[in-house]
């Protein structure tokens, strides 16, 4: 009883602050860390605004400036003036959807498929294979790619007897494309029918068991009690997806692309890499990169909207 | 005359069948061509690993004075004895297992005074971690900070410090807290248990669940991790493993488009050579995993659970 008075009594701050000191102390280290790595960070975006000198540093530069007079969206005004920024743009909405398209769909059908399955050992051996490249880095998958379609490999001998002909997937500009939407579904699908296998099999048995009792076959058991219990997860994936519709996949195509397929194969975020890292325009590339997470927080908004909208969860 | 044995035998394959297969024949039909599917995609998952597996054994040698393809673990030998690989994957298990640890021990640490209901401020800070989690600087503002801030270009420190605590880990971590009932701190309480013994005598041991799938989660994105290396990291003697597989398997194929010189002694290594660095590269992955799969899938639906 004494220590729920402790709790629950009405102390002034500084009392309060003297018997939790502990408490206290235990979260000064995120603090100071946060302050450190993501709140200082975040006043560098000021750089978007300012021209970069790089003896002054973030704060010192001064505004940004077009012969002498302040111009605050001079980068972003360079940025959408040039035409290799709204091929990078067309680039990665391109790749984006592609991979929206056949990678949204793939894990649910996955998942359906799984869920009929009534062995138990093949059903967990199928899910644990189909997880494994979720822990492989791009790094190593792409290097194994580059290493597959290299020329005379056994895979390339495998084409060449399917279509007639060996194909360089790093050498041609929509085999490319092919390829980082293919390997992007190879490494997520299994991972991705996690959420949706968990949904399925919240579902009770008795619903199923009553509806065969009313005569309900595969398909309308499907229709009528699977893919309803699956909405919620479906939902939170769509909003997910959409608000990552500017964001290609950096740690892929950084891995995969090279100079003969960046007319397809370049993305606004390696282009920030190259510009920013290498060519050190600090400035130019706070702005692209400013600009790519504003549209991908208006959409997540929008995203987040439509599923309200629809009678669905958002996510907050 | 039917021996009763087999009467047995055919009920027992009927029910097995049964259990199997499904009840009608166009179930049969269905789960045939299901099953099927399956072991396509199980053949299409496996694929590339098996592609890495093979290659890596491949050995040219001169038998009777032509060249053959045999199979061996030559190329693995060589692995082993090249210095600079070896170092590398020792660097990467010291920088995995030092983040790892310091990871969990701040994660856990900085939860704790969150699940509390009754501590002040928590609020407040809840929307500090949130921001975190919904807002960042971006690629540059970061590396200014590393480079030119910090000053951590090849620096060790720059592996492990950044990501040591993670807004999205804490929160989780806060969640499960929030379920241990209070009656175990107030009869600790009691006892005069100041808030850090509560801590690691009570909540910790009834924790480790969360804390080895938060440890996963952690270890295998260091493992992963080389964009630390490329961004930060000119020598290579300090480089982790996955640059150095990079500079073997992408730099190597001079077909790299990141801009940075590739090693040449490393470019010159066969084909074999660096499948059988990919293996031992992934290995440590691919051999805890089928003992840790259980944690690394309940953190998927917990991510999906609403903070």
């Amino acid at each position: 009883m004494k220590s729920k008075t402790i709790l629950k009594q009405k102390t002034s701050f500084f009392g309060y602050f003297k018997l939790h000191k502990m408490l206290y102390l235990m979260v000064i280290p995120m603090i100071i860390y946060f302050l450190v790595f993501n709140y200082y960070p975040m006043l560098g975006i000021q750089l978007a605004f300012k021209d970069w000198n790089p003896w002054k540093g973030i704060w010192g530069s001064p505004w940004a400036a077009t012969g002498g007079k302040l111009d605050l969206f001079k980068h972003f005004k360079d940025l959408f003036a040039t035409k290799l920024f709204w091929e990078k743009f067309g680039n990665t909405l391109r790749i984006s959807i592609l991979k929206t398209l056949v990678g949204f769909p793939a894990p649910i059908i996955v998942a359906l498929l799984l869920n009929e399955m009534r062995a138990m050992t093949f059903k967990r051996t199928v899910q644990t294979i189909s997880y494994l490249p979720h822990f492989i880095s791009w790094v190593i998958i792409s290097g194994i790619l580059i290493s597959m379609a290299s020329a005379d490999s056994d895979f390339e001998l495998f084409l060449e007897k399917v279509f007639g002909r060996q194909i360089y997937f790093f050498n041609d500009d929509y085999a490319f494309l092919f390829i980082v939407v293919a390997s992007d579904i190879w490494k997520s699908v299994g991972w991705g029918t996690i959420i949706y296998l968990a949904a399925l099999a919240g579902v009770p048995p008795e619903l199923y068991e009553a509806a065969e009792i009313d005569g309900a076959g595969r398909w309308t058991k499907m229709r009528f009690i699977t893919l309803p219990s699956i909405i919620p997860a479906l939902s939170i994936k769509f909003i997910f997806e959409l608000s990552g519709l500017t964001s290609a996949g950096f740690d892929q195509i950084f891995n995969m692309y090279n100079t003969t397929v960046y007319s397809t194969g370049d993305i606004l975020e390696t282009y920030l890499y190259r510009r920013g890292i290498i060519g050190g325009n600090y400035d130019l590339s706070t702005a692209l990169g400013l600009f790519n997470s504003a549209i991908a927080l208006t959409l997540t908004v929008i995203a987040n909207k439509i599923v309200y909208k629809m009678g669905g969860e958002g996510i907050w | 005359m039917v021996s009763y044995k087999a009467i047995k035998r055919k009920k027992a394959f009927k029910s097995f069948y049964r259990r199997v297969f499904g009840k009608s024949i166009s179930d049969n039909i269905f789960n045939w061509i299901n099953y099927g599917m399956f072991v396509i995609f199980a053949f299409i998952m496996l694929y590339p690993f098996m592609y890495v597996v093979k290659i890596s054994l491949q050995t040219q040698e001169l038998i009777n004075n032509t060249p053959q393809t045999v199979y061996n673990f030559a190329a693995y030998g060589l692995v082993l004895k090249n210095k600079q690989i070896v170092s590398s994957f020792l660097l990467t298990v010291f920088i995995v297992v030092t983040h790892t640890a310091l990871h969990i021990a701040f994660t856990f640490v900085s939860a704790y005074p969150l699940s509390k209901k009754h501590f002040r401020g928590r609020t407040q800070l809840l929307m500090f971690v949130l921001i975190t989690m919904l807002f960042s600087g971006g690629l540059i503002p970061s590396y200014i900070l590393i480079t030119s801030v910090l000053k951590w270009q090849d620096n060790l420190l720059v592996y492990i410090v950044p990501g040591i605590i993670s807004g999205f880990n804490i929160i989780v971590v806060k969640n499960f807290l929030q379920t241990i009932p209070d009656s175990l701190e107030e009869s600790a309480k009691l006892d005069g248990a100041n808030d850090f013994i509560i801590l690691f005598k009570i909540y910790l041991p009834l924790s480790m669940p969360i804390l080895a799938t938060i440890a996963l989660w952690a270890g295998v994105g260091k493992w992963n991790n080389w964009m630390t290396g490329i961004l930060y990291i000119s020598k290579t003697h300090l480089l982790p493993m996955q640059n150095i597989l990079r500079e073997l398997l992408i730099s190597a194929s001079s077909t790299d488009a990141s801009g940075h010189g590739g090693n040449r002694d490393l470019m010159a290594l066969a084909d074999n050579i660096k499948m059988a660095t990919v293996v031992v590269g992934t290995l440590p992955i691919i051999l805890v995993y089928p003992f840790v799969q259980k944690y690394f899938t309940k953190g998927v639906l917990l991510g999906s659970v609403k903070g």
